[in-house]
């Protein structure tokens, strides 16, 4: 499709000259399904404190369910985060790395140094691990709104304490 | 175009002389006439692989000598006659001549001996 | 005009470049020579703004910044092009950022030197990858080309052909500042030598004022590093003495 081969000549002009963008979207895209999987860690923390609030079949009255921002963070102890957050770190690395490339083989830095554009250098090296850094945190946003949505699908009415989305972005300090 | 194919740098003389030189030894020998054209400055500096200024002396020299006339945007050209080509003929054989006589000198040979020397030589060529 | 007014470059104790002040007008061929460790790659550094320094270059009378940068090329021994991609590639990168970069002369050279245009630079001998260092630095538009040392590994043949080539192909604002060893092969074809010994400059010499005064390049550089040549003889009749 046009579209699409225009954005892997912009992209690859973003990159350390040489790079071999399918391999690094592979990559990308690994990574992301990785952190992904790791954020159903949840789900474990969640199963078990939603079969406290039953007995026998049936909801014992009075029970609350955990805070959805429990259940994702304290309770599971951030587990579900550390995909998402290792993510990042591979970026910063992918940083680092593309920076260090210009150092390998041939001393391009110098080429690059001698450049009048002087953000070439920087555009080539951050361009990728930012879009990718972008990429993971709208997955990370996108995975917590999942399980949002699903918290208030799985747990009976009565049982969900009131105001999680408040508590979610800690703007009530209450903790049931 | 006046090819600079034989020339052969060597040690001693500087490079523009040796090309003043080879241009005049040329014009005696014949293989360089009247109205020939000279290779650009640049041309002459790549074939020969020595520095532009070294061939700008060199035609500076020959110019002044009143050898060649450059022309502005266009490529100089040898200006010869008969009396300019004698000339140049008589002035090579004194050159050489002069380093042969210091030669023999430094090795100690009398002027008799270098007549009888001559006319010995001479006589072989025949 | 580049100009260098009292450059001193050092690493924590050790000087590099020492109080060095040049002058260099446009269309000059100059030899930078020294010995290994004398301060030639760190002053071309500096000029190139690689490094921080005290004193100050200029380029008709500005300081070198990315305005102007693109009026210096540089092309060294440790090689500065992109090994990943094709020449090709390489010449599609200069076009985007250097205005005055010469695709006519990069396709020459390409063609003279018999280097393969679509293949990835990593891929070349190390001559072909000098010749290439060489092309692109001679392609980019640049008034000033600084050469470090750019013939290592190239054999003798390959280097002819280079100095030829490079007298045929230089406008008459084009200068060339090459750092070498090879004292011998390029006197006749540079105009001027500097010659640097322990980061300061020991000699300044045009080829004309050489020729006025009667002496050959090799014997000017020798006398500038006060070389004994009875040095080997010295250690020769030491040795035969042992005997």
């Amino acid at each position: 499709m046009k579209i699409r081969f225009f954005q892997r000549d912009w992209l690859q002009e973003r990159t350390p000259p040489g790079l071999d963008l399918s391999l690094y979207c592979m990559k990308l895209k690994v990574l992301l399904v990785i952190s992904f999987l790791f954020a159903q860690a949840y789900w474990s923390s969640f199963v078990y404190f939603r079969s406290n609030l039953f007995q026998n079949g049936h909801l014992v009255p009075g029970r609350m369910m955990i805070d959805f921002v429990d259940v994702l963070t304290v309770q599971s102890s951030f587990v579900p985060f550390f995909g998402f957050v290792s993510v990042i770190l591979a970026m910063i690395y992918w940083m680092f790395a593309f920076y260090r490339s210009f150092y390998n083989d041939s001393m391009s830095i110098y080429t690059m140094k001698r450049l009048p554009d002087r953000w070439e250098l920087h555009r080539r090296c951050l361009t990728l691990p930012l879009l990718g850094i972008g990429c993971v945190l709208i997955l990370m946003v996108l995975t917590v709104a999942l399980f949002y949505q699903l918290y208030f699908l799985l747990i009976p009415k009565e049982a969900i304490a009131p105001h999680q989305l408040a508590k979610l972005f800690g703007l009530m300090k209450q903790r049931s | 175009m006046i090819s600079f194919d034989h020339f052969q740098k060597e040690d001693g003389l500087p490079v523009y002389l040796q090309i003043v030189f080879y241009i005049k030894r040329g014009v005696v020998a014949g293989t360089i006439q009247d109205g020939d054209i000279l290779p650009s400055r640049r041309v002459v500096s790549a074939l020969l692989g020595v520095n532009p200024n070294t061939v700008q002396k060199a035609y500076r020299i020959l110019e002044e000598e009143d050898l060649i006339q450059s022309r502005s945007g266009a490529k100089s050209c040898m200006v010869l006659n008969e009396p300019v080509i004698r000339k140049i003929r008589r002035e090579l054989v004194e050159n050489d001549t002069r380093s042969i006589v210091h030669t023999l000198r430094q090795m100690g040979l009398s002027r008799e001996e270098v007549h009888s020397l001559i006319d010995r030589l001479w006589e072989q060529e025949v | 005009m580049l100009e260098l007014n009292h450059i001193t470059k050092a690493y924590g104790t050790k000087v590099a470049v020492q109080d060095v002040s040049l002058t260099i007008p446009q269309g000059e061929i100059i030899g930078l020579f020294g010995e290994n460790g004398a301060g030639k790659t760190t002053l071309m550094k500096c000029i190139l703004n690689f490094l921080r320094y005290k004193g100050d270059i200029t380029l008709d009378g500005q300081p070198i910044q990315h305005q102007n940068i693109a009026r210096l090329s540089f092309a060294t021994c440790e090689h500065s092009f992109f090994p990943d991609i094709t020449a090709d590639a390489h010449r599609a990168f200069y076009q985007a950022h250097f205005p005055n970069f010469s695709a006519k002369r990069f396709y020459t050279l390409m063609k003279f030197f018999e280097l393969p245009l679509h293949q990835n630079i990593k891929r070349f001998s190390t001559g072909q990858k000098n010749q290439f260092e060489v092309i692109l630095a001679l392609s980019q538009g640049a008034d000033y080309i600084l050469m470090d040392e750019p013939f290592a590994g190239n054999d003798v043949f390959n280097r002819e052909d280079f100095y030829k080539v490079l007298l045929g192909i230089l406008e008459p604002h084009e200068t060339v500042l090459l750092s070498t060893h090879l004292i011998e092969e390029v006197s006749d074809f540079i105009g001027r030598a500097i010659l640097i010994k322990k980061g300061q400059i020991v000699g300044d010499i045009t080829t004309d004022e050489l020729e006025e005064q009667g002496i050959s390049l090799m014997d000017y550089i020798k006398s500038a590093y006060s070389y004994r040549s009875d040095r080997v003889m010295e250690a020769l009749e030491e040795l035969d003495e042992e005997r």
